[in-house]
């Protein structure tokens, strides 16, 4: 009788631990504190083939810097592209005033896929709030036709 | 019953701990939020996605004829301004040359693929270019433009 009492303590005890561990994990240091993602914009048809790209910004809760990706791909993952045809870079601009703290390498598919979604984080702004951006190269046939995303709204750090 | 006390004082230990924890990562968080040098500054940006189509803004052009400004709302590459508003690495705003900061466009998928691989042979953790006050000539600092991290979808 008392051992089917225990068991039922410790069951019970354990699933409140398992919650209060969980809901630790969450408010760590690199759990998010917010993301922002910018609309998608279509572009094209280059090649025949539509694009969409978009951007956004996530903030942690802590010191963990934030971090801008920006997204491109065929519009609504609809059929894979060679690799090399799609191009994106990441940004992030601070919002008082539009500096940009950070920018990565014009990156390409390196494999076929229909799209990718490049990040970095950023630190040389401080705090403050942030806006992510971006841009995507898409291969025409011929050249790539080169477009911004839109700016995300913006998180703050 | 001794046993069920036994078990239930543990469990409330264990409870106890985990909650403040919890209470401490809260504390820090809280901290970390009211930091002094935090940018309070009244917002710039758009809370929306400019409409399509929206006009760029017209830069300013310093005594050499060159643009300068942001390029957060620039429609394109083609838009932006000759120098592009940026924070070099220790935080002082300055400019960069739009040219530098965007690199050369390759001319095909293999060369892209080419140009990407000998930029991350040589430049692995990112490729420093100057940072200039408005005049395009006074460097004050460096901006890094760095390789991202690539999540396929």
């Amino acid at each position: 009788m008392w051992r089917g009492s225990v068991s039922r303590v410790v069951v019970r005890g354990m699933g409140v631990i398992v919650c209060m561990v969980a809901t630790t994990l969450a408010t760590s240091p690199a759990a998010w504190a917010g993301y922002a993602a910018g609309a998608y914009k279509t572009l094209g048809p280059y090649g025949g083939i539509k694009y969409e790209n978009n951007a956004d910004i996530v903030t942690y809760v802590g010191s963990t810097p934030p971090s801008a990706g920006a997204y491109s791909g065929t519009v609504g993952g609809a059929g894979n592209v060679p690799a090399g045809w799609i191009g994106v870079n990441a940004k992030s601009y601070s919002t008082a005033g539009g500096g940009l703290c950070v920018q990565t390498y014009m990156t390409y598919s390196s494999i076929t896929s229909s799209g990718f979604y490049v990040s970095t984080p950023f630190t040389n702004c401080g705090r403050g709030n942030y806006q992510g951006k971006g841009q995507s190269a898409s291969w025409t046939g011929t050249g790539y036709a080169v477009n911004d995303t839109y700016a995300s709204p913006y998180q703050t750090w | 019953m001794k046993r069920i006390v036994s078990a239930r004082r543990v469990l409330a230990g264990v409870a106890a701990l985990v909650v403040g924890v919890t209470a401490s990562l809260f504390a820090m968080n809280a901290n970390a939020a009211s930091e002094p040098g935090v940018d309070q500054s009244p917002t710039v940006g758009s809370e929306q996605a400019p409409e399509a189509g929206a006009e760029s803004p017209a830069w300013p052009t310093n005594a050499r004829g060159l643009t300068y400004g942001s390029s957060l709302f620039a429609e394109s590459p083609d838009d932006e301004p000759d120098l592009i508003l940026a924070y070099a690495e220790d935080g002082q705003l300055g400019y960069v040359y739009r040219d530098e900061l965007n690199g050369p466009m390759p001319s095909s998928p293999e060369e892209a693929l080419a140009q990407q691989a000998a930029m991350l042979a040589e430049y692995p953790d990112g490729r420093s270019i100057p940072v200039y006050e408005a005049d395009g000539l006074t460097k004050i600092g460096v901006f890094v433009v760095t390789p991202g991290i690539v999540t396929t979808r």
